[in-house]
């Protein structure tokens, strides 16, 4: 099965998600720096950009070619 | 392919290292050390003082000694750096080096402004280390720059605009190709 979506890109951007994350409830003062926290949210950031990239794509499905060539008819 | 999850295991590697907990209030070794700041008036000892509550701009009155027999021709460096949460870097506060020197003592005034990338309200943590031919002496102690995530309010929104850029990325890897 060929992936549709970008799983490197998903698993990055999501590390990076997950750990900005992290920084803004740090500032904010919701958790303190130490927070297992904070460590937790990056690693869920790597796990749902991944699944996000790997699992994609979401929504209704594009018609195929053919099917748009039927629509046109 | 192997090489891309490589990095990405890499930077995770990183990332729970930073993310290590931080030790509080503690100094090693023969030295002491304390600060008077001036803006506030209090004064604050190396060794005893707990969570510190600090203007972000101020001028300290600082004294540190130590202790050596043998006192002539040593040679010493320190410094004192503010941790940041990652990613952000590590500031330097100050820094002193000498290759020759007798002092077992030194005063002085020191003015410190920090940079607007330190977050305000939060507990930071302080680190500091004098390494000298008598001995080395390494110190941390908690910090809380006064006030808000809004009283300079860049880090705040430079923070947030970076979490809906990294959302927004995740998205599109989620788009089909």
């Amino acid at each position: 099965m060929k992936r549709r979506g970008r799983p490197v890109l998903g698993a990055i951007a999501g590390l990076l998600f997950g750990l900005f994350l992290g920084l803004d409830l740090f500032i904010l003062g919701v958790v303190p720096l130490d927070s297992v926290l904070i460590t937790i949210l990056v690693l869920l950031g790597l796990a749902g950009g991944l699944a996000l990239g790997l699992l994609a794509p979401f929504g209704p499905k594009a018609p195929t070619a053919a099917e748009a060539d039927v629509t046109a008819d | 392919m192997h090489r891309r999850w490589l990095i990405v295991g890499g930077g995770v590697v990183f990332l729970l290292l930073a993310s290590a907990p931080v030790a509080h209030a503690v100094l090693s070794g023969p030295c002491t050390g304390q600060g008077t700041f001036e803006s506030q008036g209090r004064t604050y000892e190396a060794s005893t003082s707990d969570k510190l509550v600090l203007p972000a701009k101020d001028s300290v009155a600082y004294t540190g000694t130590i202790d050596a027999a043998q006192p002539e021709g040593r040679s010493h460096r320190g410094q004192i750096t503010l941790k940041l949460p990652p990613p952000l870097p590590s500031i330097a506060i100050a820094d002193w080096s000498d290759d020759d020197t007798d002092a077992l003592s030194d005063t002085g005034t020191y003015d410190y402004d920090l940079p607007f990338i330190v977050p305000r309200g939060v507990t930071l943590n302080l680190e500091g280390e004098h390494v000298d031919t008598a001995g080395t002496c390494t110190g941390s102690v908690e910090v809380e720059i006064e006030g808000g995530p809004f009283t300079a309010p860049l880090p705040t929104v430079i923070s947030f605009a970076l979490t809906i850029g990294a959302g927004s990325m995740a998205w599109v890897a989620g788009k089909a190709r």
